[in-house]
């Protein structure tokens, strides 16, 4: 018995609920551990996994990730809202997206959940999503008929590839793609933020005198454009011309709390570590062990600045 | 025309310490501030020109932002008097019943994220339901006649779109510089008693709750990576990724 005989015979139980199943959104292979994380609490609930994918490449491996259905579409949340899905994941880069399916499914929506998981006996869903930039987790329970998440990949285990697994692959329908309501005019030359100050920054590429030279300044400044950085200093750096007064970080100057500070060659004077206590993680690079930048930082590489900032130039592309 | 510029107000992250290791907040001063975001929009709209209205949900710290947004260059400010809730669809209820009050609107402008809740779902939502364009994650905005033109920021770059109006915008936090309330509008809006409308709101369903707060693992302070500059990159790499 195939999985359609199963859905006739369970019909009638899907009419009286109406919302049925968990559906997983997958525009690339990234959102895998989407496909995990259903396919296990679908065992402990006894329902199907379907998911809907825009590249038909996908489905044999949406199958072996745990999907039972596979359907090819073009707008993926445009074809959820036709259907009558219980849960629904989708990846955070479709949070908009997630929030006008939710709309019109009357749903309760988790954006950016870190975990989920559903009570089998009232089939409410929980889940923590982060506040204040991670500072801490909020738990919530969504109680609607269909309920909505969007799942941060990074924070959810690898998923299991069983090749050998079997389900079904709809066609593609070939109505989906309603058309938006937003024209897009194309790619622009914008350079936002030319007045942020650097306070406000959420990540930063911080260059001290171990950089040495013109190079070393090169490297910081393509490391800081590839990560989306703003680029500071420390004493050193503006000694050698590299940052402004502004851009100094030191009690005196600026005092920073990014998400991510990347100290390249910062030996780390007490102005220094101070102006960054409020940084949440500070990875620092210097040839020397014993330098105190160390004493301030959450990761400590012990290498020459230059190198490791091609290490990393490479890494990111 | 008309824009409605919808603000939410927050704890202050300077008033309270998170506590990973004893699982707890501590929380010294009783200190809001506005969502930054919200701001940005609220500069958006008042660069616009047309009439303004500011909108908020919630007590005495809403009142506040709305009082401001008065003294910043607001026409009027609408506080609905609603409990707390963490359902975005609950909020969008709410909202929906006060615009029919309120009269009608060209643009609805709100800020892109939401600090405290998971609320920055309340932009999307309300343009699915009033069956709306949606512009999100705007950083600069301009109407012409009928049509919003934004520069948004979209996986691929910067990139210009527009939409007819009526529509939502969201706008991305620092994305313009808001202007100063003269300090004599402060005081001003301040005084006045009828610088802020107060509406009641109809109950509404909540099917989102709150259950508490959990914390992530506390920082690992002092981790030495080892091994080649190439090993220790992709471990940085992994570590910004995470954060």
């Amino acid at each position: 018995m195939d999985i359609s005989d199963l859905s006739t015979l369970m019909g009638e139980d899907l009419a009286a609920e109406n919302f049925a199943d968990i559906w997983v959104a997958v525009p690339d292979v990234s959102a895998a551990p989407l496909l995990g994380e259903a396919r296990r609490l679908a065992d402990s609930l006894g329902c199907y996994v379907h998911a809907v994918v825009i590249d038909e490449g996908l489905s044999e491996k949406a199958i072996a990730f745990g999907a039972d259905r596979v359907h090819i579409t073009r707008d993926a949340a445009n074809h959820l809202a036709g259907q009558h899905p219980e849960f629904t994941f989708l990846p955070v880069a479709m949070n908009v997206e997630a929030a006008q399916l939710a709309q019109s499914l009357r749903a309760g929506l988790i954006t950016d959940a870190r975990n989920v998981s559903i009570d089998d006996g009232t089939r409410a869903l929980f889940g923590s999503h982060p506040v204040y930039g991670g500072e801490y987790l909020r738990d919530v329970v969504v109680t609607s008929a269909a309920k909505v998440a969007t799942l941060d990949a990074r924070f959810l285990p690898e998923p299991y590839a069983d090749a050998s697994r079997t389900g079904e692959i709809m066609p593609g329908d070939g109505t989906d793609g309603a058309e938006s309501k937003v024209r897009d005019l194309g790619a622009v030359d914008y350079t936002p933020q030319a007045w942020r100050p650097l306070t406000k920054a959420k990540t930063i590429v911080a260059m001290g005198r171990a950089l040495k030279d013109a190079e070393g300044f090169a490297l910081a400044q393509q490391l800081a454009q590839a990560l989306g950085a703003e680029l500071a200093g420390e004493r050193g750096a503006r000694d050698l011309g590299w940052v402004d007064e502004a851009h100094e970080v030191s009690v005196m100057n600026a005092e920073v709390a990014p998400q991510v500070y990347l100290a390249l060659g910062i030996r780390g004077d007490t102005y220094h570590n101070a102006a960054i206590a409020g940084a949440k993680c500070v990875i620092a690079v210097h040839p020397e062990a014993d330098a105190s930048i160390f004493k301030a930082a959450d990761y400590g590489v012990v290498a020459d600045p230059k190198d490791f900032a091609r290490a990393l130039l490479a890494e990111l592309k | 025309m008309n824009s409605l510029v919808i603000l939410h107000s927050l704890r202050d992250p300077a008033s309270f310490t998170v506590n990973r290791k004893a699982q707890k907040i501590f929380v010294h001063r009783e200190q809001y501030s506005l969502n930054p975001s919200d701001k940005n929009a609220l500069e958006a709209a008042l660069r616009l020109g047309g009439s303004v209205t500011a909108i908020a949900l919630g007590g005495a710290p809403a009142e506040d932002y709305l009082r401001l947004a008065r003294a910043m260059g607001a026409q009027s400010a609408v506080q609905i008097k609603a409990p707390a809730t963490e359902d975005a669809g609950t909020v969008v209820s709410i909202l929906q019943n006060a615009l029919e009050q309120i009269g009608s609107m060209d643009l609805i402008l709100l800020g892109d994220e939401v600090l405290d809740a998971d609320l920055a779902q309340v932009g999307p939502r309300l343009a699915q339901e009033r069956g709306w364009a949606l512009i999100a994650h705007a950083h600069t905005l301009t109407v012409d006649g009928a049509v919003a033109r934004a520069i948004v920021q979209t996986p691929n770059g910067y990139h210009q779109v527009e939409a007819d109006l009526p529509a939502v915008i969201s706008i991305a936090a620092d994305s313009n510089k808001p202007r100063y309330a003269h300090g004599r509008d402060i005081m001003r809006f301040y005084k006045a008693a009828d610088a802020v409308e107060g509406m009641e709101a109809e109950a509404v369903e909540s099917s989102v709750e709150a259950r508490g707060e959990s914390y992530p693992p506390e920082r690992e302070l002092g981790v030495h990576l080892s091994g080649a500059v190439k090993d220790m990159a992709r471990q940085v790499a992994d570590v910004m990724a995470k954060n």
